[in-house]
């Protein structure tokens, strides 16, 4: 039987925040025991995804600058949404977003961007479990 | 699983007054940038070139390899050398952000410190 995992962080915007989204999702890997690779690409595009809320989505005067980062399973894959309720991000805004943004949907099995909008934006990243 | 837990960065430079090793311990992100950067343009002040050791390097990201390209652009502005080393033995997440960047086009990259520091020891015109 797959084991299932859903899971919500509400966290501050901050680089110094995100040595403990890495330790989720390799708590999450351990849940459901994927391989080194899996785990490797989890870690590699959700990290990404936090760095770029950190380094462009709010300005560093914004009062309540915060991510969210929820990861659930869901039929055959786990599926991470990182979002915020700053600026857009967009492959154009400069060289490091658009580096992460490809390494993103390099790695993941689907990466939607979703935003802005009243609910900020989104990046949900999608990774086939192995069967 | 102990084992599979993050480890926070350590930065250890060993220095001969030629070449300078900065080897990259456990965990890097946008907290180890600035050190890094201010590391390495001193480092390149006072000796040869640089060598960055991603031996022990259990992960990095997209921040780190930006601060590596500016120490890499940098050694090239003073003449200087610059190599990072990844080895066959290293971190897979490492090893796969350098795959999907083509970090290779960014700055030099070898398989060995000895390699690194030989490629930095040479004279500028034939790196």
């Amino acid at each position: 039987m797959r084991r299932e995992v859903d899971i919500q962080l509400t966290l501050a915007a901050r680089a110094d925040e995100l040595p403990g989204v890495r330790q989720m999702i390799r708590a999450i890997g351990r849940t459901l025991h994927v391989d080194e690779e899996l785990e490797g690409h989890m870690l590699l595009a959700v990290d990404e995804a936090c760095a770029n809320v950190v380094a462009h989505a709010y300005s560093p005067d914004h009062p309540d600058a915060l991510m969210h980062v929820r990861a659930h399973t869901q039929a055959d894959e786990v599926v991470f949404v990182v979002s915020d309720q700053g600026s857009p991000i967009t492959t154009g805004k400069s060289p490091g977003a658009g580096m992460g943004l490809s390494l993103i949907r390099a790695i993941s099995d689907a990466f939607e961007i979703e935003g802005p909008g009243d609910d900020g934006t989104r990046l949900t990243i999608h990774f086939r479990l192995p069967t | 699983m102990a084992g599979r837990g993050p480890t926070q960065g350590r930065i250890v430079v060993e220095t001969d007054g030629q070449v300078s090793v900065v080897s990259l311990h456990g965990e890097h992100d946008f907290s180890s940038r600035p050190r890094l950067e201010a590391l390495v343009a001193t480092l390149l002040e006072q000796s040869r070139g640089v060598v960055i050791d991603l031996g022990e390097a259990e992960f990095l990201n997209v921040p780190v390899l930006g601060a590596l390209r500016r120490a890499a652009d940098l050694a090239v502005e003073e003449h200087k050398g610059f190599a990072v080393s990844l080895p066959a033995g290293g971190s897979w997440s490492v090893r796969r952000l350098f795959e999907v960047t083509a970090a290779q086009d960014l700055f030099p990259v070898v398989e060995s410190v000895d390699e690194g520091v030989a490629l930095v020891e040479q004279p500028a015109g034939d790196r």
